[in-house]
């Protein structure tokens, strides 16, 4: 059997792949002239109005609901064993640290990994890539490198959108559904969100960024001539992206918990 | 560049290139050197391996065997999404390869922004006088609001915009319609005097070969046949 087509020899490959392109789309764009920069820039700024300002509504909207649920939920058991005053603790572990980075992560994938991957495949099949190859542009530097700073700045500041919304979903929760007096809410919030808590959430925003936006840009520059490839590229961005994001959030968890 | 220091070696040379796709062959045994100034039409059916020798010419395709030169030396590494030479190929092919999302205009002005440090106003007054050139009005239109022929005129443009040695063109009888064949030779005949411009032109029609070439070779079954015209 040819070792390739085995699953997890497969995937091994295209993660050594992935961590190669965005190491040298990097080094690349770094040594490059001003002009190539001058471009560059150009579709960074663009990437990041699709990625981070148009899904700002979206993630606003998931982050209120999910702070309210969590904070609903809390509050309908915490109080049974006398630990209401945990409900700050709860938001901070379960939605600044964990669901927030995973589900603007989940967002980013649906909305910019699967469009940035059909883009780059179609530019494949339309020749744009050979086009730029044969021209002297490097496809690393021109296309792969802006789109990943595009989307690490962009999830990033969807992160700090989300948090703020589903915090703000939680106060709502708690003093307008539960009636609970609003001191009682940003009390217990001012007592357990520390700082490691937000230094968590934001290195997992631009790690998922990195990831994401890596993982997309691979699998399109990776289709060959057909474009019934394209949508296959998509599918695979999403199932790689997805298992990459989780198995480095439980990464970046088990090193905060250490510390 | 001046006339008189155009080299007298081939700008461009493969020997020996195989080529085999899901285990057909394609291309066997080429060998094909290109000179300055040379114009070569490469004719063949329409599975004939032309696409792909062009694409082996340009860099942007390892053949199974053999070598490529450029400039006399030889191209050791391949990269699929990295340069393939350190200076530009004009490369135009069938699909033309123009970026959707720019104009025209910006589609010619992005080599010159990005390889020639160019400012853009400048930039994108040398792409619409180029496009003058060969009869192209409105270059503020995206690629699809042009015809096949204009996508065509303006993918030649933008491969000719760095003024490279070489100009590899995949079916050049869309640009070479009765309204612009005269411009289009006219634009090449200058750049081939000016700077030693090489054109391989890659077509299926007799016709269209002996416009663009003086130098005619056949594709079949995967090898060269070749004879002066």
């Amino acid at each position: 059997m040819n070792r390739a087509s085995l699953p997890l020899y497969s995937s091994i490959l295209d993660g050594i792949g992935v961590a190669r392109l965005a190491f040298r789309s990097f080094r690349e764009a770094f040594t490059a002239t001003s002009g190539a920069r001058f471009c560059i820039q150009r579709i960074w700024v663009q990437q990041m109005k699709f990625t981070g300002v148009d899904a700002c509504h979206i993630v606003v909207m998931a982050g209120f609901l999910i702070g309210a649920i969590v904070a609903l939920q809390s509050l309908s058991i915490l109080p049974q064993v006398g630990a209401a005053g945990m409900l700050g603790k709860l938001m901070a572990m379960v939605v600044i640290r964990e669901l927030g980075p995973i589900l603007v992560a989940f967002i980013v994938i649906g909305r910019s990994g699967t469009a940035m991957s059909v883009e780059i495949g179609t530019m494949v099949v339309g020749g744009e890539v050979a086009a730029l190859r044969s021209l002297g542009i490097s496809p690393r530097a021109y296309i792969v490198f802006p789109r990943i700073v595009g989307v690490v700045l962009a999830s990033f500041i969807l992160l700090v959108y989300f948090d703020m919304a589903s915090l703000f979903g939680g106060y709502v929760a708690s003093s307008m559904l539960i009636k609970q007096h609003p001191d009682f809410y940003l009390r217990s919030l001012g007592e357990h969100i520390h700082l490691i808590d937000i230094v968590a959430t934001i290195l997992k925003g631009f790690l998922f960024g990195l990831i994401i936006s890596s993982i997309a840009c691979y699998f399109g520059l990776r289709v060959q001539r057909s474009i019934t490839e394209v949508p296959q590229a998509a599918m695979r961005t999403v199932v790689a992206a997805i298992l990459a994001c989780l198995a480095c959030d439980l990464l970046v968890s088990f090193s905060y918990i250490r510390i | 560049m001046s006339s008189s220091s155009i080299p007298a070696e081939p700008i461009l040379e493969v020997r020996h290139v195989s080529m085999v796709f899901d285990g057909r062959r394609i291309l066997h045994d080429i060998n094909l050197s290109i000179m300055p100034r040379e114009r070569v039409a490469l004719v063949g059916g329409f599975d004939s391996g032309k696409s792909v020798l062009l694409r082996i010419l340009a860099g942007l395709m390892k053949p199974a065997t053999g070598d490529l030169y450029l400039g006399g030396d030889r191209v050791s590494s391949y990269d699929p999404w990295g340069v393939p030479w350190s200076r530009p190929v004009g490369y135009v092919s069938q699909n033309h390869g123009l970026r959707s999302n720019m104009t025209a205009s910006e589609n010619i002005s992005l080599p010159l922004i990005y390889l020639n440090q160019m400012n853009e106003a400048e930039a994108l007054s040398t792409a619409r006088t180029f496009l003058a050139r060969l009869g192209i009005e409105g270059g503020d239109r995206r690629p699809s609001e042009l015809s096949p022929g204009e996508r065509g005129l303006v993918a030649l443009c933008r491969a000719l915009i760095l003024e490279p040695a070489i100009l590899l063109f995949d079916e050049p009888t869309v640009v070479l319609d009765v309204d612009h064949a005269e411009r289009v030779m006219g634009v090449l005949e200058e750049m081939r005097n000016r700077i030693g411009l090489a054109i391989v032109g890659a077509c299926t029609s007799e016709s269209v070969a002996k416009i663009i070439g003086s130098r005619i070779i056949w594709l079949k079954n995967g090898g060269l046949e070749e004879n002066g015209a």
